[in-house]
This record gives structure tokens, C-alpha cells and sequence, in this order.
């Protein structure tokens, strides 16, 4: 036990920072069902992490989810004002199959989405509390950033659509010998291949990597917004990286994944998502991201020393009111006491009392 | 530190070489001992050895940073890390294979016995076929032989196996080669010394065709 029981650990901690972190920026708690009509996902089954989806009947007939997803639901249920923005802040459950296991896990996800009339300001705004997430989970982050519009200029000058679907695949996995081989696969549309395929090469500083992009004749809107939000982030934890990509149907513009020292996957993941909002019926922009708590789990490993401070054993002979009173005053003084008549094997206590027939030995 | 798996045999012994010219040497991980972890401070790098089929395992659980393993491990259990390189070395195929002469009847469900059950379930799913999958740990040639199975999906090298079991190839599925792959966390934080490697394997498997 900690010398001060009301500190948080772990987990717990962490969901309180960036609370703390999010509503200093004006986001809204958003709290909503834990279940979620099927449909909704089915309809949008690509934009989810993992296909798979817990379903159950209600009591009126219907196809019901456990949400394996928040994003979808708080857009669902935004309502558009023009020239305004929505800001909501969320940290709930959801039920989803880790790649792992391969079985269903409940996840804490915590996050954010900015939706309505966006601009740079809430772009970078949104990027910085990404990075802002990371830094207070640990000391060594990074923030993986690219620009969907660039990539997917690049894609479209390839004509094939076959090699299209090949190459963007390629990038994801940032399989160098796969790429070359489809250059030699595809000599009609090989210039453009190449060209895609230099994205993944892209290795130095951002800096160099911001004039390579404008020497490849990428978008220059695209390549300025990305600068101009690469500005404000700490340079030292934001690295530009085309092997970040969301599903073209959804995302659009900037997208991101959030990396911790010793976590082996992303623990943020994010981006701008016009094409999902315009595919749920909505004018509006959004922007948005995530953090994976449960990818932490080695992360905020804490093992305890002990698992009380006091074991307080009494003998068959002592009264109910001793016990509670002498286990009331030990806890008094700052230590966590649990009480019993037999020490269990397993049990480390920092010391053991014991207490007979009504007196403190 | 940069935490290298490598798949025991022949051929994890030859990406070690290629590592060491890399500037990536420890001498000890090639030596007789039963240990499974070698360590190289002065270079920062560490080896351990790991069943061939565990590689993307270590890979994809952060526990080695870079490892190297077969293109059918790869697709067998589709691990979450980037698969950077094509080392072109380990060269076999993965194919179907039946006894000598087998006629397939397209109107029946296929029994195919195999180690690769998800690539086997995509391949036959890709063409439309129903198959039942009996999922073996080795010696898969025997089941066609005993009638058990129609046929066989597995890795073909020379193909002595299946001939000395009267069997033969009837379809390719995927040419099969050593793969470079690399936990997405280590390329953010060891960019440096991944690069390194990497550059230098691209390198040294250039000659291989």
C-alpha cells in the first residue's frame, strides 16, 4: 500500500491527467450508452479497428452492439451550427478483439473529437493535445504524423487500380522489396509507383523531409499545413511519417499515431475525418483521436512491496469491538490495516500485531 | 540496445553473419552454447535464437526490436509490424499437393490437411471452394497417404518429400522468401541503428535474385 491511499496508480491516473488535460482545453464530458444499434457499425464496418463486434437482441427484436467504437456515436449524434465547433471528451469501455488473443476484451479508450466548422487553429490544437496525451503517459513519446491528401495525390497518379490497392498496402507495411517489385510488375504506371514508394524513404529530419516533399511536387497546401502544425508540436517528439495511414473512405488531411518507449504498438491514434462525417450525412469537419489504455498495461505495471501495511490477527477470544477499535487506530496513523485470525500464507505485510483475549500484545 | 530475433538453423545463422557485417557482431550467439540470449554491450546489440514460427511473435510484442522470418509466418498470422525487407534467401513455395494422379471433384467439400490453416482457408476461400481443414502439427504428407485428406497445403523446397511419398505439386500458391520485419515502436525510437541494418542488408542481398 502507498504511504498516501488517495493517489490513483496505474491506469486510473492516467485517465484522470488527461481528463484534466482535455477540459482545460474546453472539451466537453460526453458520456454515452454502452450499447449501440448494429447497424451503425455494419454500415461502417472498414472505419473499425477489428471487424469483430459483441451482438446481442434487445427486447423489441433489434440488433443491438456492445460499441466497439466511440467515434461513431458521437458523430451520429452531433448536431451541426454553423461556423461553430463541438469539442467532447470521452473515456469509456469498449468491447473489441485484441490481435493478440484473438478473443474479445473490454478496452478503456479515452479521447477526443473536435467536430464543425474546423480550421488550423483546431488542427494544431488537436495534434498538440496528441502529443500533449503522450508526454504525460511517459517521457518518451512520438508522434508519427502524415498528410492523407499528399499520399493520396501520389496514389492517383497510379493508374492501375490493381497496383493502387497493392502499393497502398505496401506503404502501410513499408515493404521496401515489394514496392521495387511492383515497379518492375507495372512498367505502365512505374514512374508513379516510385514516386509512392519514396514516401517510405523519407527518414531524416522533418525539416528535410518537408523540402524532399516540395521537391517531389507534392500538393504544396497539403505540405504547408502540414509544416505549419508540425511547427507548434516539440520537435523532438513528432516525426513526419508516411506509413501513418487511415482508411481513404474516412480520413482525410492529418493523420497521426502516437508511439510510447516500450510499448510495442501505437497507444494514440488519430486524424481528420471529413469522409466519414460526409458518409454519415453531416457538412460538417472532424478531427479527433484516441488513446489505448490497455496497450499500457506493461507500462504501469506497479507491483506492490506489500499487500497491507498492518495484519492485524486476533485470537477466537477477542471482541468484535476490540478488533474494530484497535484496527480504527492503526489505520489512524496512516496505514491500511486488514484484519484476520489466521495469517494466510501468501500475505506480505509490512508487520503483523496480534491481539489477544481484548489487550494489544 | 537493439534487440534482434533470429530463427534457429542454417538460416538464422546466415542473417547473423550479415547483421555482424552491419557492424552488429557477437561473436558468442554462433557458438555451441545452450544459451538462448547473447549479448554485446560495446556494439548494442543483443541476439536471441527463437523457434522459426515464434520470430513474429518477439517482433510484434516489442520484445525483439527487428527480426527475420519466413513470408509464410508472415501470412499465416498476419503480425502488426512493418515487413520491411525481402532478404530473398530461405527460397521454397507454398502449394497444394495430392497423391500422384488425384482428380479433384469440384462438387465435393475438399479435406485439406495442412500447418497454414489461415493461408489454406484464404486460398480456397479466394477460388470459392469449401474445404475442411484438419489442422496438423508435421509430418502433414502422411494424411493424403491414408486417405484422411484429399490434399495438402504446405511449404515445398525440393519436393523429395512429397516424391518419396507419391505425391506431387498441383498448384503453387505463393512463393515463399526471408522477410526483415520491425516492431512499429523500436523504428520510431531506434530509428537510427534500424536504419543502419536495413541499409546494409539491402546492400548485401542485392546479388540475390
Amino acid at each position: 500500500m502507498s504511504d498516501n491511499p488517495m493517489v490513483p496508480k496505474g491506469e486510473e491516473r492516467i485517465v484522470q491527467a488527461l481528463r484534466a488535460l482535455y477540459s482545460s482545453y474546453g472539451y466537453a464530458k460526453y458520456k454515452m450508452n454502452r450499447f449501440e444499434e448494429y447497424d451503425l457499425y455494419a454500415r461502417n464496418k472498414d472505419f473499425l479497428v477489428s471487424g469483430n463486434i459483441i451482438t446481442f437482441t434487445d427486447t423489441d427484436g433489434s440488433l443491438m452492439a456492445l460499441k466497439p467504437d466511440v467515434t461513431l456515436s458521437i458523430v451520429k449524434g452531433f448536431r451541426e451550427e454553423s461556423q461553430c465547433v463541438s469539442r467532447v471528451a470521452y473515456d469509456e469501455k469498449v468491447y473489441r478483439v485484441s490481435s493478440a488473443s484473438s478473443t474479445f476484451r473490454e478496452i478503456t479508450q479515452v479521447g477526443l473529437e473536435c467536430l464543425g466548422d474546423i480550421g488550423n487553429v483546431q488542427l494544431g490544437e488537436v495534434a498538440l493535445l496528441a502529443q500533449k496525451s503522450l508526454k504525460l503517459i511517459s517521457e518518451r513519446s512520438m508522434l508519427a504524423i502524415s498528410h492523407m491528401d499528399i499520399t493520396e495525390a501520389f496514389l492517383l497518379d497510379i493508374s492501375s487500380l490493381k497496383a493502387r490497392k497493392e502499393a497502398l498496402s505496401y506503404l502501410e507495411k513499408r515493404n521496401i522489396s515489394a514496392m521495387d517489385k511492383l515497379v518492375s510488375d507495372y512498367p505502365e504506371c512505374s514512374e508513379a509507383i516510385m514516386k509512392l514508394g519514396s514516401l517510405m524513404k523519407l527518414n531524416g529530419s522533418n525539416k528535410e523531409t518537408l523540402s524532399s516533399l516540395r521537391a517531389m511536387g507534392a500538393e504544396e497546401k497539403a505540405v504547408e499545413e502540414l509544416e505549419e502544425i508540425v511547427s507548434i508540436l516539440d520537435e523532438e517528439k513528432v516525426r513526419i511519417d508516411f506509413s501513418v495511414l487511415g482508411g481513404m473512405n474516412y480520413y482525410n488531411g492529418i493523420t497521426f499515431r502516437g508511439y510510447i518507449y516500450g510499448v510495442p504498438g501505437p497507444v494514440v491514434s488519430g486524424g481528420q475525418y471529413d469522409r466519414l462525417m460526409a458518409r454519415m450525412g453531416k457538412k460538417a469537419k472532424a478531427i479527433g483521436f484516441a488513446v489505448y489504455l490497455d496497450s499500457l498495461e506493461k507500462l504501469l505495471e506497479e507491483t506492490e512491496e506489500y499487500d497491507v501495511d498492518v495484519a492485524l490477527v486476533y485470537s477466537e477470544d477477542c471482541s468484535m469491538l476490540d478488533v474494530i477499535k484497535t484496527a480504527e487506530e492503526i489505520r489512524e496513523s496512516g496505514r491500511s490495516v486488514s484484519t484476520m485470525k489466521k495469517l494466510p500464507q501468501k500475505l506480505k505485510s509490512r508487520e503483523t500485531v496480534f491481539l489477544k483475549g481484548g489487550e494489544n500484545a | 540496445m537493439l534487440n534482434v530475433a533470429l530463427p534457429k538453423g542454417r538460416l538464422g545463422e546466415k542473417v547473423y553473419s550479415m547483421f555482424a557485417s552491419a557492424g552488429f557482431e557477437c561473436p558468442e550467439a554462433l557458438g555451441d552454447s545452450r544459451k538462448l540470449i547473447f549479448v554485446n554491450e560495446e556494439k548494442g546489440v543483443s541476439y536471441f535464437w527463437v523457434k522459426p514460427s515464434d520470430v513474429s511473435v518477439y517482433v510484434e510484442r516489442g520484445s525483439a526490436d527487428i527480426g527475420v522470418v519466413g513470408k509464410d509466418i508472415i501470412d499465416e498470422y498476419k503480425p502488426d509490424v512493418y515487413e520491411i525487407l525481402d532478404l530473398k534467401m530461405g527460397k521454397c513455395r507454398m502449394c497444394v499437393a495430392a497423391r500422384k494422379g488425384y482428380r479433384d471433384n469440384p462438387g465435393r467439400t475438399i479435406r485439406v490437411a495442412t500447418k497454414f490453416s489461415n493461408i489454406a482457408r484464404s486460398y480456397y476461400s479466394s477460388i470459392g471452394r469449401d474445404i475442411d481443414i484438419i489442422h496438423l502439427n508435421g509430418s502433414i504428407e502422411l494424411a493424403p497417404v491414408l486417405g484422411m485428406s484429399d490434399v495438402i497445403v504446405d511449404i515445398v523446397e525440393t519436393g523429395t518429400t512429397l516424391k518419396e511419398n507419391g505425391l506431387e505439386v498441383i498448384e503453387t500458391i505463393m512463393p515463399i522468401s526471408a522477410r526483415v520485419i520491425v516492431n512499429k515502436a523500436a523504428f520510431e525510437f531506434k530509428k537510427k541503428d534500424i536504419i543502419k541494418v536495413l541499409d546494409s542488408l539491402m546492400e548485401q542481398t542485392k546479388e540475390n535474385g
